[in-house]
């Protein structure tokens, strides 16, 4: 009895061994500490344009990675900032082997205010890799509907000083090139820390 | 009506220093602790935290917030609703007795907008806030980064080991 046990153990080891530990299935929602969609969402086929003036094919330029997309604007202190910062402060600790596989893509939900000149270097503060993207309103609140956010909504009147109501929630794909898990705002570094190498590992959509 | 000056230390870039509190500073019957500011990520635009707690027996009210980067300062609330988050300018805020306004990521903050001066990590940002009944309190906070900003925010459990 005993035997057999362990006999069977034994290329299931190996089979561990040699796949470099990756997990046989997918995580499960109670390994994450983000949010699971019971149905997840389709990584949406856009392009958009980079804060250096290149078009970004989202699918194609994501492709087989981990990415993390949010909807934000620079003249928000105090979510967008924290969201990234975040992200940034856990991708630098975060063994190579797992960081390069993980892309950050922003979108800004205030086209009108973040040009390029702006955008691009408020996104560099937290790390020079993160994408940031604009495009029009009506472009980003449509991508944004195939992703089941809510659109983002100008309040105040004053040019200067209006703010945009906006998702908090980060949105993770997988390789599979789709999004089983997200993170509302209030996610901490322990618990980027914790869920980024397994949605790298995660063998959902291995190759 | 005094002014009293409070400092702040809270000591930038420790690896564990994610549940350290500021020294708790009495003025009047108000205390004043936690206070941080990020450096900005945008040349304008900024935030500022700190909490009051009110010890008197009377309602107090933050009626106003100044601070050395210039521009105006004022008071706002991050709300979440259907899926929205929103940020809404509060104006003066009454603290009844015994009870706290604690600024933090997500919930209440100070909105520092059109900032001529811009704050960068390990400067000290002199801030005066007015109070209806205690009067004007000088604070200086440190300026640290977003990353130790959303640091100081872990509770305990949080730690790295």
């Amino acid at each position: 009895m005993k035997l057999s046990t362990r006999l069977s153990t034994v290329p299931l080891l190996a089979a561990i061994a040699t796949a470099g530990c990756i997990p046989d299935v997918p995580p499960r929602p109670e390994e994450l500490r983000g949010a699971s969609y019971s149905d997840p969402l389709e990584k949406p086929d856009f392009t958009l344009t980079t804060t250096a003036g290149d078009p970004f094919t989202f699918r194609a330029e994501t492709d087989g990675f981990v990415t993390l997309l949010f909807f934000g604007y620079t003249y928000c202190p105090d979510v967008c900032p924290i969201h990234m910062a975040n992200i940034a402060a856990v991708l630098r600790k975060l063994p190579p082997d797992v960081s390069r596989e993980v892309k950050v893509v922003m979108v800004t939900t205030d086209p009108d205010r973040d040009t390029p000149e702006r955008f691009g270097p408020w996104l560099a503060n937290f790390d020079p890799t993160f994408v940031g993207l604009i495009g029009s309103l009506d472009e980003v609140n449509e991508i944004q509907g195939r992703l089941r956010l809510p659109p983002a909504s100008r309040y105040g009147e004053d040019e200067n000083t209006y703010t945009v109501g906006h998702s908090a929630r980060v949105i993770a794909f997988t390789a599979d090139n789709r999004a089983h898990v997200g993170y509302p705002f209030g996610t901490r570094q322990n618990d980027w820390a914790h869920d980024l190498p397994l949605l790298v590992k995660s063998n959902w959509g291995a190759r | 009506m005094g002014v009293a000056l409070v400092a702040f230390a809270v000591s930038c870039g420790a690896p564990d220093d994610s549940h350290q509190r500021t020294p708790v500073t009495p003025v009047g019957d108000l205390e004043i602790t936690d206070a941080y500011a990020p450096a900005p990520a945008a040349p304008d635009v900024g935030s500022l935290y700190f909490t009051v707690i009110n010890r008197g027996s009377e309602p107090e009210t933050l009626l106003a917030v100044e601070t050395s980067a210039g521009g105006t300062a004022s008071l706002h609330e991050m709300t979440l609703v259907d899926g929205v988050m929103r940020m809404l300018a509060t104006g003066p805020f009454s603290i009844a007795p015994a009870d706290t306004l604690k600024m933090a990521p997500g919930g209440y903050h100070v909105m520092m907008e059109q900032i001529s001066v811009r704050p960068e990590v390990g400067d000290t940002l002199d801030v005066v806030l007015s109070f209806s009944r205690t009067g004007r309190i000088e604070l200086q906070v440190p300026v640290l980064t977003y990353t130790e900003v959303a640091r100081l925010l872990q509770g305990p459990g949080d730690h790295e080991h």
